[in-house]
């Protein structure tokens, strides 16, 4: 099917996502849609969807308008999207989210359908499953192939290879390609990594500040596609600053230890931490990183073992002790679990650091909002804020005494540049011998922070390795659980 | 033998409104609406269904009263709760209180009065059959009909499209949304619905169960008994009739003990179910805590069976869904 996008506005409120597009998709054509976080990429792919209507402006497919577009009838057009948070239904069954909403048939027939069409592509799942147990990367698989059986001509990919294995990614490509070539689909594929572009696309769609800035065919120039995508001030390849040696002495230790999680158990976890040291954990979603990251907070119970800080033990000992010994988790939901949506910076800032003890040695409010460049007033919500910005208040919240920094996912969700900066103070606080560890869908990140990596399959630790022992390749193979642990 | 044949009997009946009520609030959970006002609307029905028999002399026609009653009120939920946006726990705690005192000071004219009561059926073919016969043989068409309910529903809810969609809009509403359900519509007929059941259950009270109308009527407290009996039974139609069949036990339990120990005060067996009740509560969620996780990690046999005791509320279950606003 041929899309085409005329004079495409959006507005929300005073912020402008889309200014002025205007572009053309052909059928049987792999198209990168690249932008960097906020460049409107999302809020194009959610208007051909049928999310959200334009503010002005119209969509065309083969030629004919598409008004009033919903999500439904997006998809009985023939566009289906695949969201980088599926959207579907984690307490039923399996082969129960391949049939709502799809063809009407009975049990026996949805079943034989899904197995046909699993086989075609390659995709094992099981149909009696209940889909939260299964990895992102199947989640998505399953997602694929119910869009595909309604008979989709336009597929959106949203960001679709975080969170899911080399092997899955590999097989995504593969099937996007059949796809493309032999059916005649239009793909869309949505993203900030420009070697998965570059390796897919026949042609490249950038996108700058809800601007149309550049439509390429491949081959594509990296330098290039970073210009178009950055502008010229950052030039896409900032440096980052050295990160420090790691100072002397084991400041901690786990010995044996068995976390228990909500979900799973991670056995058998022993680990030495130096002071000053940063530790990247590198796993698909829920291979229990997560719950290490927990277990060092004080919020997963250590059933057996020892956790040990500064030569003191500290399993079964509540989350305040950990808290007051110097230990600091900023989690990845930042605005639900890590701020308070509807309190003001002040409140935060006040809430953080309580003028208790008569002096404080912290910050105030207006000097944090300054240091660390938070754009809102003292009165701002956090819910008001950006991602870049609740991050940045998260770790302007972040207590100076702090000896062990927890962080999941520190840069998600935040542009090139937020990114940097975040980076940036956390090598500040390791220079001054604060330990740090850190889990990452971004091998890339990991390879470029940290001393050591931790890598996790399966809810086991299954590799410890300095950085320079391991390649970003190797860590993505022993993710997927190829390979010899070490 | 035939002393407890007649026990179960008693249960079953007993038993029957508990189980209309608590299927009526499982279909309307797991849609992603809560409609608390159980406890009134029960009152309300049931003093409704008594007065129209009463009057009209017809019992079935008091029954469709009830029905019409329970559907108002899940009405009034509904258009406050999904259709306006405001919050359903707060509207459904009024109305419970206002449907309580509305029902007695409606009903007042007709208390302590005789009136109709709905038949009791006898089925041949199993009314003959030994053991079987006093327990099924001879019931009231209300317990036949949340017998059937609870089957009916079960199959309903698990191997039906409807069903699946049904238990959909109350997990992921917006998913639901992007795959053409019509979401508000589902949650407003299934809120409806049960609503209707919860009407019946009150019917069931004042017409066969509790036959009469009075202050107090002897249906109080069902409706909280119910909500908690939803949770137990994990949004599940066998399971919720199964606990509403075990407080029905434990309360036929309660009137024999009092017989055999006259010297213990009588309130104790009339309130000892519901601390009973509590501790069944507290069995059934073992699912969520920790040696339970350990133990299904020590013997991965058991994963499956274990799993079945890990209860979890439909995840939408009390959140607005409105597809106009823009996320």
């Amino acid at each position: 099917m041929r899309v085409e996008f005329q004079d495409i506005h959006k507005d929300y409120g005073r912020v402008r996502a889309n200014v002025g597009i205007n572009l053309v998709l052909e059928p049987g054509r792999i198209y990168g849609l690249l932008g960097e976080n906020g460049a409107g990429k999302s809020t194009l792919m959610r208007m051909l969807a049928g999310h959200t209507q334009p503010s002005r402006g119209r969509v065309l497919f083969n030629g004919k308008n598409a008004e009033g577009l919903n999500p439904s009838r997006a998809l009985a057009m023939g566009v289906g999207m695949l969201y980088q948070d599926p959207m579907d239904f984690p307490a039923l069954d399996v082969w129960e989210n391949f049939r709502l909403g799809g063809t009407k048939r009975d049990k026996k027939r949805t079943l034989s359908r899904l197995q046909e069409l699993g086989e075609r592509f390659h995709f094992r799942l099981s149909p009696q499953e209940k889909v939260s147990e299964l990895t992102v990367g199947e989640r998505q698989q399953l997602e694929l192939l119910r869009l595909l059986d309604l008979g989709v001509k336009v597929l959106i990919l949203d960001e679709p290879t975080t969170g899911i294995s080399v092997t899955q990614k590999e097989m995504l490509f593969t099937t996007m390609r059949q796809l493309a070539r032999d059916k005649g689909r239009t793909i869309i594929f949505v993203s900030h990594k420009l070697t998965e572009v570059e390796e897919l696309c026949q042609e490249v769609i950038v996108l700058r500040q809800g601007r149309l800035v550049a439509k390429l065919q491949s081959p594509f120039q990296s330098d290039e596609l970073l210009k178009l995508m950055f502008g010229d001030e950052h030039g896409g390849t900032a440096e980052c600053p050295e990160r420090s040696q790691p100072g002397e002495g084991e400041f901690i230790q786990l010995e044996d230890v068995q976390l228990l999680g909500d979900k799973y158990i991670l056995p058998d976890i022993s680990l030495q931490i130096r002071p000053g040291e940063i530790l990247g954990l590198a796993g698909l979603e829920g291979s229990g990183q997560e719950l290490l990251l927990r277990g060092l907070a004080g919020l997963a119970r250590a059933a057996k073992g020892r956790i040990i800080f500064d030569g003191e033990e500290f399993q079964g000992r509540p989350y305040l002790k950990f808290r007051q010994a110097g230990i600091h988790f900023l989690p990845a939901a930042r605005l639900e679990h890590g701020l308070f949506p509807d309190l003001s910076l002040n409140e935060h800032f006040h809430l953080a650091f309580p003028p208790r003890n008569g002096g404080r040695d912290n910050l105030l409010p207006e000097e944090g909002i300054r240091k660390f460049s938070i754009q809102g007033q003292l009165t701002t919500s956090a819910r008001a804020l950006s991602g870049g910005n609740q991050q940045r208040l998260l770790l302007a919240l972040i207590p100076a005494q702090t000896k062990l920094l927890l962080l999941e996912h520190p840069t998600r969700g935040l542009d090139h540049g937020a990114g940097q900066q975040v980076w940036n103070h956390l090598l500040g606080r390791c220079r001054q011998n604060t330990a740090l560890l850190f889990s990452s869908a971004d091998l890339d990140e990991i390879k470029a922070h940290s001393h050591r990596v931790l890598i996790f399959y399966n809810r086991q630790l299954v590799a410890d390795l300095p950085n320079h022992a391991i390649s970003v390749e190797e860590m993505g193979r022993l993710m997927a659980g190829q390979g010899r642990a070490v | 033998m035939d002393f407890l044949a007649l026990t179960l009997a008693g249960i079953l009946s007993a038993g029957a409104p508990l189980v209309l009520a608590t299927l009526g609030e499982t279909l309307t959970e797991r849609a992603g609406v809560i409609n608390l006002s159980l406890d009134g609307t029960i009152l309300l029905a049931a003093m409704t269904a008594f007065a129209l028999a009463f009057v009209s002399g017809n019992p079935w026609l008091g029954l469709v009263g009830s029905i019409a009653v329970g559907m108002a009120t899940a009405a009034i939920v509904v258009l406050i709760g999904p259709v306006l946006g405001r919050s359903q726990l707060a509207v459904g705690f009024i109305l419970t209180l206002l449907c309580r005192d509305l029902a007695y000071f409606l009903g007042h004219p007709y208390a302590r009065q005789f009136g109709p009561e709905l038949p009791v059926w006898s089925i041949p073919g199993i009314r003959d059959l030994p053991f079987i016969g006093p327990i099924l043989g001879y019931q009231s068409p209300v317990v036949y009909l949340s017998l059937g309910l609870t089957v009916f529903l079960w199959w309903w809810l698990f191997s039906t499209r409807a069903g699946l969609e049904l238990r959909a809009v109350g997990e992921e509403p917006w998913a639901a949304f992007a795959r053409g359900i019509k979401v508000q519509r589902l949650r407003i007929m299934y809120t409806l619905l049960g609503g209707a059941l919860v009407g019946l259950a009150g019917g069931a009270f004042s017409l066969a169960v509790k036959p009469g109308w009075g202050r107090p009527q002897g249906a109080e407290g069902a409706g909280w008994i119910a909500l908690a009996i939803v949770i137990f039974g994990g949004w599940h139609p066998l399971r919720a009739a199964l606990g509403a069949y075990l407080f029905a036990t434990l309360q036929v339990l309660g009137i024999y003990l009092q017989e055999q120990f006259p010297g213990l005060p009588a309130p104790l067996f009339q309130v000892a179910p519901f601390p009973v009740m509590i501790l069944t509560l507290l069995l059934v969620n073992v699912g969520s805590t920790g040696w339970f996780q350990e133990l299904a990690f020590r013997y991965p046999g058991m994963k499956r069976w274990l799993s079945r005791w890990q209860v979890t509320a439909p995840a939408a279950l009390g959140q607005d869904f409105r597809p106009e606003r823009e996320t």
